[in-house]
């Protein structure tokens, strides 16, 4: 499970990289070849870091990765020999080239989905191993001879040496410390968010896109520091050390590690130098190794090295006692700053290839009321909550919020307009725990803007002991006592629907919009959810409710309004259009 | 007369995620028409999945003329006579009216298609005659009415003996209920068992033998058809006593 | 002109045969067939080496590629596939596969270029552009394979379990399909579209290991241009991209053929990722 989301990174994290390195350091320096590898493990961990950023805790398959690692190293190189530019304004040029490049591929994929992402980044990986195979600049085919060496403030820093040993160490420093910042700030539970449950991000007023484009740039900058190491290590580079092959190599080094976890580059990184020795050794069965192996992670392996650790810890783990919460309570406020709102559906109507799902409605719900929504199966009642929350646009008609236009607006704008919903089921993060789930809804509201957000700054983290303190009181307000810090997905039905209610009550909206919460809760459970739904009420929050129970819909709403295969049936207060026979001839059948 | 099917104690649910169905028990004689009321999320769906052999049993028994059914798939089961008729009228939209029979055909006697069609679509079309009117459409373009049709029909193509029908008036109109409605009644009366789940009561009371209501899980309530009074069943059904809806008075059937 | 269009032509039926290969597959496993250029380059390499040019040679080719992809699809994605596995994961492994049969070809053959005799002999004269007949050929067997193709999954039965599987797998189980059996025969008719591939490449041009992969890039490319998914569609998308590649190469420069096809593919992904051709349809996000 991932801890990313309640605990603070411990003090002592950041020494860690710091203390490795120089353990290492004393080992290896007697030997030559160990030097030699170590500088490779180095700049190694780098780029396996930054893929594991980007693949391993924000899921987006880039294909590119090696080919981002190449730009870097070629950039690098080429400005400082052709404009003698020195080694760490190149570098940090380099990082800032690979950071652009990165936005060049992120723009036009930024909202396709896996595949095509996969698709195109691939695309873009052989397209610039063929540019730097052919292109006179990059030295075509015979590579880029004669890199300088490293060089700060006049002295040189000779390749397979110790003093080049500490250069790398220190990158590879920086980038623990920036991976680790990172994954355990709100940009990092973003990410996983992004990777497990993108709906979930939207429907807490988070870009997905804007998500991929932090994961691109800032995996893509690391890239390029490892590049500028690995070319002024080898003082020679080719376009074949950025192709294919060396990119099945780095998704097996995060793989074997595990990837998403903050040692599993660690471990991924001894497996790949391990590789390329053996790979050395072998001369050609490296093809069928990594072959294989990608088979066998890819296409059975689930989690890796550190992810079999996880599951033993799990297994050896006999103290079922809750762990403790990570932050005391704070107390939950219904309130919202919107009063005197108005959410306006007008004439709407949505086709789906033929089928007429809505046809023609019309309803409006104000702040501080329950409208119930009921309707026989397939009604077209989710229907309807898709097209206000942005997910379907409807075919005719129109979504307003106090006049202003809803339905051309993306999912995530509609939630920071103060718009949200739950789902038919709970679309949760399930590996990550209760109390972190709901306080991901508080990402929209962060005080610390985004640059502290990604290096975690004591604001960021100030927010973040916020968030879950006002998660926990959330959840407490919703009647949630139990599990709080166990993983959402091995919670009760009853309790993942409170804790998406949570969830979305964090982002203090104006109007909930609430889709068969009471399905396969108990008369227990749906009294409370029903005594919840009249506070949200009672404190100016605008309430749409749908369900199948009609007893529990009339008996909390202000209003009904009843759909029948699309069109409205009826509208009005709960006592008098449940008395209507129309209404009831749709749930109970009648005579024809 | 033994049942044809026995189910005991079933439980069962999706994935890793929890039950569904907690404890359902309830049998379907042969030649019989068993009805299943219940609110969404109630599990009437879960019910006929498990049946089908979409959703793994947990515990419990499944028995098909005394013999335990085991983990098999849909078309295994299909073979046993045991055929689903999903909710939303699905049919195969981009195969003909035709085609979609004739696949249905093929897939239980891949040799002998033609003699098995022979034999079923003089009463599939005797039945249904729109469906040979429009036997050339491509089933996607029918009415939902139609669809319905369509997947009685492959239904009875693959020789059931018991027909799992879910919520077969889903957005229908109710001259077209009518219609659906009067063609199970003749199917039943040519020995065919039927298993039908349905949020819309009226139907099921003059069809079905037998009704359950199913409530989070269980059967709350099992009585012959008819019988039932309307709050017994609304009760069952909400799970409140005194609801806040009332029901005209039905005619006598 | 004319020979702009023959070369496009022969390009295109290498492509489209790719396409359609890719195409069958996505729509019935939701996985992209990355190993599909490996496959297709070792069929090449298998027929150039092993087998006289000619009907026999062919047709021996397309059974050894169904065959190796239908070992691709058992060892690769069955098992997750049915665990749920994510669909990129699984297309990634693909490629791994790939990778195997790229060591095996490189231990059994040479890791060099091969170029197969010519399937016919002589030469056709329109206007006043002459070309062998050869190309004619090729663009005529890649044609009616893929019209093949075509018939048998919209007119026989056969086609339509496989048709309906693709576009409902669970409601085909429920028309007692053998949803198993249909994996086996796609996955087959997917690998003998490669061989066929193969054996074409190698006639009009060359086959090498190191062209697997922009190969499998120019396949995607013409699938995801005529919009991925769509038998059909794929030939007109393998014509599109092989028309502006030969564009690219005879007027612009033909060092970076495989660049542009890129461009090509990312602007199209950009802006119509449902494919050039596809249908506009009432718009569904989520």
């Amino acid at each position: 499970m991932s801890r990313a989301f309640e605990s603070p990174r411990p003090w002592w994290q950041s020494l860690i990289a710091p203390i490795v390195v120089l353990i290492v350091g004393a080992v290896v320096s007697r030997d030559d070849f160990w030097i030699y590898l170590a500088i490779t493990a180095a700049a190694a961990f780098i780029l396996t870091v930054s893929f594991n950023l980007i693949y391993g805790y924000a899921g987006i398959f880039s294909l590119a990765h090696v080919a981002v690692y190449g730009i870097g190293a070629y950039t690098a190189c080429l400005v400082q020999m052709n404009y003698g530019v020195p080694f760490l304004l190149a570098t940090l040029g380099s990082m800032a080239f690979c950071g652009v490049a990165s936005l060049v591929l992120w723009w036009p994929t930024r909202h396709l989905k896996d595949l095509f992402l996969a698709i195109a980044t691939l695309g873009f990986a052989v397209t610039v191993q063929e540019i730097l195979l052919k292109w006179s600049v990059t030295g075509g085919a015979e590579g880029l001879l004669g890199i300088p060496l490293a060089n700060i403030a006049g002295h040189d820093f000779v390749a397979n040496t110790m003093q080049y040993y500490w250069l790398a160490a220190v990158g590879a420093v920086l980038a623990f410390e920036i991976s680790a910042r990172v994954t355990s700030s709100g940009t990092g539970r973003k990410f996983i968010a992004l990777r497990d449950a993108p709906v979930a991000l939207s429907a807490v007023g988070v870009s997905p896109g804007r998500v991929r484009l932090v994961a691109f740039v800032i995996a893509g900058a690391l890239a390029g520091l490892a590049g500028t190491l690995f070319a002024h290590q080898n003082l020679f580079i080719a376009s074949e050390s950025f192709g294919l092959d060396r990119l099945i190599v780095l998704i097996l080094a995060v793989l074997i590690g595990g990837s998403g976890t903050q040692l599993g580059p660690v471990v991924g990184v001894v497996a790949l130098v391990f590789i390329d020795e053996a790979g050395v050794a072998s001369a050609g069965y490296n093809t069928l190794i990594l072959g294989g192996a990608i088979i066998l992670l890819l296409g059975y392996g689930q989690g890796g090295l550190m992810g079999l650790v996880e599951r033993l810890r799990g297994l050896l783990r006999r103290d079922t006692s809750a762990r403790p919460l990570p932050v005391p309570a704070r107390t939950a406020q219904f309130d919202t700053p919107h009063t005197d709102a108005v959410l306006r559906v007008a004439d709407v109507s949505v086709d789906f290839g033929g089928v007429r799902a809505l046809d023609d409605v019309t309803l409006e719900v104000r702040s501080g009321e329950v409208l119930g929504l009921i309707g026989p199966n397939g009604a077209g009642k989710t229907t309807l909550v898709n097209v206000v929350t942005g997910h379907v646009r409807p075919t005719a008609g129109q979504v307003s919020l106090d006049g202003t236009r809803l339905d051309r607006s993306r999912p995530h704008e509609v939630a920071q307009r103060g718009v949200v919903r739950t789902f038919q089921t709970p679309r949760l993060l399930p590996d990550v725990s209760v109390v972190g789930n709901v306080a991901l809804g508080f990402a929209g509201v962060a005080r610390a803007g985004d640059l502290g957000e990604i290096v975690d700054s004591r604001r960021a983290r100030e927010d973040t002991r916020d968030a879950l303190g006002r998660a926990v009181g959330l959840l407490e307000a919703l009647d949630v006592h139990t599990g709080l810090t166990e993983p959402a997905g091995s919670q009760p039905y009853a309790n993942q629907r409170l804790t998406e209610i949570a969830r979305a009550l964090a982002t203090r909206p104006a109007f909930v919009l609430l889709d068969e919460p009471g399905a396969g809760l108990s008369d227990h459970e749906r009294d409370n959810l029903a005594v919840i739904i009249g506070r949200l009420a009672k404190a100016g929050i605008g309430v749409l409710l749908i369900d199948h129970n009609v007893s529990f819909v009339a008996a909390v709403s202000d209003r009904i309004h009843v759909l029948d295969r699309g069109q409205t049936l009826a509208t009005g207060e709960p006592a008098e259009v449940l008395e209507r026979r129309e209404v009831v001839a749709a749930y109970f059948g009648g005579d024809a | 007369m033994s049942a044809l099917l026995e189910i005991n104690g079933l439980r069962s649910g999706y994935g890793s995620a929890t039950d569904v169905l907690h404890d359902v028990s309830l049998s379907i004689e042969a030649g019989t028409a068993v009805g299943v009321v219940g609110a969404n999320g109630a599990g009437k769906s879960t019910l006929l999945k498990t049946l089908a052999g979409l959703v793994p049993v947990r515990s419990g028994d499944v028995l098909l003329e005394g013999v335990p059914l085991k983990r098999e798939r849909p078309d295994a089961r299909l073979r046993r006579g045991i055929v689903l008729l999903p909710e939303g009228h699905r049919v195969m939209r981009t195969l003909t009216v035709e085609e979609n029979l004739r696949l249905a055909a093929i897939s239980r006697w891949p040799g002998g298609v033609h003699a098995r069609l022979d034999e079923v679509l003089p009463t599939v079309y005797e039945l249904f005659p729109v469906l040979h009117e429009r036997r050339r459409q491509l089933a996607g373009l029918l009415s939902g009415g139609e669809q319905q049709m369509v997947s009685i029909g492959r239904a009875l193509v693959s020789k059931p003996r018991l027909l799992l029908l879910d919520e077969p008036s889903l957005g229908l109109a109710p001259v077209v209920i009518d219609r659906i409605y009067e063609s199970l009644r003749m199917l039943r009366e040519t020995g065919l068992s039927l298993l039908v789940v349905e949020q819309n009561l009226g139907r099921l009371n003059a069809l079905c033998d037998r009704l359950h209501i199913l409530r989070l899980g269980e059967v709350t309530l099992s009585a012959n058809g008819g019988d039932l009074s309307e709050d017994a069943i609304k009760n069952a059904y909400f799970g409140q006593s005194g609801t806040s809806m009332t029901v005209p008075q039905e005619e006598e059937e | 002109m004319t020979q702009f269009l023959v070369t496009t032509l022969c390009n295109a039926a290498v492509y489209a045969l790719i396409a359609v290969s890719l195409n069958v597959v996505y729509r019935s496993s939701g996985v992209l067939n990355f190993g599909a250029g490996h496959i297709t380059v070792i069929a090449g390499i298998f027929y150039v080496n092993q087998l006289d040019p000619g009907v026999i040679g062919i047709l021996v080719t397309v059974v050894a590629a169904a065959a190796t992809a239908l070992l691709g699809y058992v060892t690769s994605v069955a098992w997750g596939q049915r665990r749920g596995i994510h669909h990129v994961s699984l297309s990634l492994a693909l490629l791994g596969y790939g990778l195997v049969l790229d060591f095996a070809a490189g231990e059994i053959w040479a890791k060099e270029g091969f170029s197969a005799g010519p399937l016919i002999g002589g030469s056709v004269t329109i206007g006043d552009t002459t070309f062998s007949r050869e190309r004619i050929l090729v663009v005529a067997l890649a044609a009616i394979f893929i019209l093949g193709t075509l018939l048998f999954v919209d007119r026989t039965m056969a086609g339509n379990a496989i048709e309906a599987t693709a576009a409902d797998s669970e409601l085909a189980t429920l028309y007692g399909v053998r949803t198993d059996v249909v994996a086996v025969v796609t996955w087959l008719l997917a690998g003998a579209a490669l061989g066929l591939a193969g054996v074409l490449q190698a006639s009009i041009a060359a086959v090498s290991l190191t062209t697997a992969l922009p190969l499998v890039i120019f396949g995607i490319a013409a699938a995801v241009v005529g919009g991925l998914g769509s038998i059909s569609k794929a030939a007109a998308g393998a014509v599109a991209v092989a028309g502006v590649q030969t564009a690219f190469i005879q007027f612009v420069s033909p060092r970076y053929s495989v660049s542009m096809v890129f461009v090509l593919l990312f602007i199209v992904l950009a802006l119509r990722p449902a494919g050039l051709f596809a249908n506009a349809r009432v718009a569904e996000r989520v």
